[in-house]
């Protein structure tokens, strides 16, 4: 039985912002973050262009285009939400296109055959042998429809993992489409209205995809 | 900064513009190439995390009521058994600069679980309390708005 050895959480928007407003002190005047984490985190940079620190359990990286924060600690997953929630509620003005609520996993698959199995399984190595010596999938990207009603797909990525020995490495991507041109407003609000009402569904539904792709290596 | 390699998830068959997956090489960031004036870098790559935790159980938990040095609250499930319960915790519990957040109605999330660290296996027993109020699906209709709304054709 695949066991998950590693797994985390992050939140990704896609639009403008602002990085060098995203200090953790910033986070801490804002309730976001408690005041110890914000002095305690460690801060690789925060400038115009770019912002990136880490606290005891969240990671923040933001550039122009691009926002993401993440947790390895289960603990603190809806904890993440809330931040970014908050975020959106104090930036609602922030134009916003595209949200990711993603999941990511390192299950440990235990032996070579389960391992090697999985990897057959998801990429034939029939049509391969004629062409490369030894093929062997490096990394797997398969996209599907939404299930729901909301505009944008699931994105599922496979690779072998490079923490565990006989590990396997999976990204389920919950890709949300918030806006679909320059003059639509209001994508602040309706990531915040997604995660609020979307993140159980989306976190429970990446974490069965993740278990279903895991156990693939086990039937063959 | 330091000059590294530029990694592309998404290679040469997107504009990558669009991409909310996180852009992991599993599970070590590589950021997106920055201009900071006349130099273009790629931010520096984050310290990887050395702790995991997974929870075997985690609540959402709701105050009902303080009195002294205990709290009561409802439990809803989130990781584990999937009783709903209710629970009388000690106040000492939560972290002291989170006490001032323990009133009737105050959302929390309690997680046990095992934190993984460098030095071993620890166990470990949190209580959060969320900080900032959540969209209701009372709000939701409120505003006149329902999610099909905002996202359909």
């Amino acid at each position: 039985m695949p066991q998950i050895k590693i797994q985390g959480a992050n939140i990704v928007l896609i639009g403008n912002f602002n990085p060098a407003i995203f200090h953790p002190s910033w986070f801490a005047a804002h309730n976001l973050l408690r005041a110890e984490e914000a002095d305690a985190a460690t801060i690789n940079i925060v400038h115009p262009d770019v912002a990136s620190f880490k606290t005891e359990w969240l990671a923040v990286d933001i550039v122009k285009e691009r926002f993401q924060l993440g947790t390895v600690q289960e603990s603190f997953y809806e904890t993440l939400r809330d931040i970014v929630v908050g975020i959106l509620g104090l930036l609602s003005h922030t134009p916003i296109k595209f949200m990711g609520i993603n999941r990511e996993f390192h299950f440990d698959l235990v032996s070579e055959d389960s391992w090697s199995g999985l990897g057959h399984r998801l990429v034939p190595k029939e049509d391969w042998n004629p062409l490369l010596k030894s093929p062997g999938m490096r990394n797997l990207v398969v996209e599907g429809l939404r299930p729901d009603d909301l505009k944008g797909y699931l994105r599922v990525m496979v690779q072998p993992s490079t923490q565990i020995k006989y590990g396997v490495y999976i990204e389920v991507n919950d890709h949300y489409v918030l806006k679909e041109d320059e003059k639509d407003v209001g994508g602040a609000d309706r990531a915040r209205v997604v995660l609020s009402e979307k993140w159980n569904e989306s976190m429970k539904r990446s974490s069965e995809i993740a278990q279903a792709i895991a156990k693939l290596g086990e039937k063959t | 900064m330091r000059f590294q390699k530029e990694t592309l998830l998404a290679g040469t068959n997107s504009s990558g513009r669009d991409i909310t997956e996180a852009r992991k090489q599993n599970g070590s960031t590589e950021g997106s190439r920055v201009q900071l004036g006349e130099l273009v870098l790629s931010p520096p790559k984050t310290t990887p995390f050395r702790e995991y935790s997974k929870a075997i159980q985690k609540w959402e938990g709701k105050v009902i009521s303080l009195s002294g040095d205990t709290f009561r609250a409802t439990l809803s499930p989130i990781v584990g058994d999937k009783l709903e319960q209710e629970a009388e915790i000690y106040v000492q519990d939560v972290t002291p600069d989170e006490r001032s957040f323990i009133e009737p109605g105050a959302i929390f999330y309690w997680s046990i679980g095992y934190l993984e660290r460098p030095s071993g296996r620890v166990r470990e027993s949190i209580i959060r309390f969320r900080r900032l109020p959540m969209w209701t699906d009372n709000e939701v209709k409120k505003a006149g708005r329902d999610l099909t709304v905002y996202f359909n054709e």
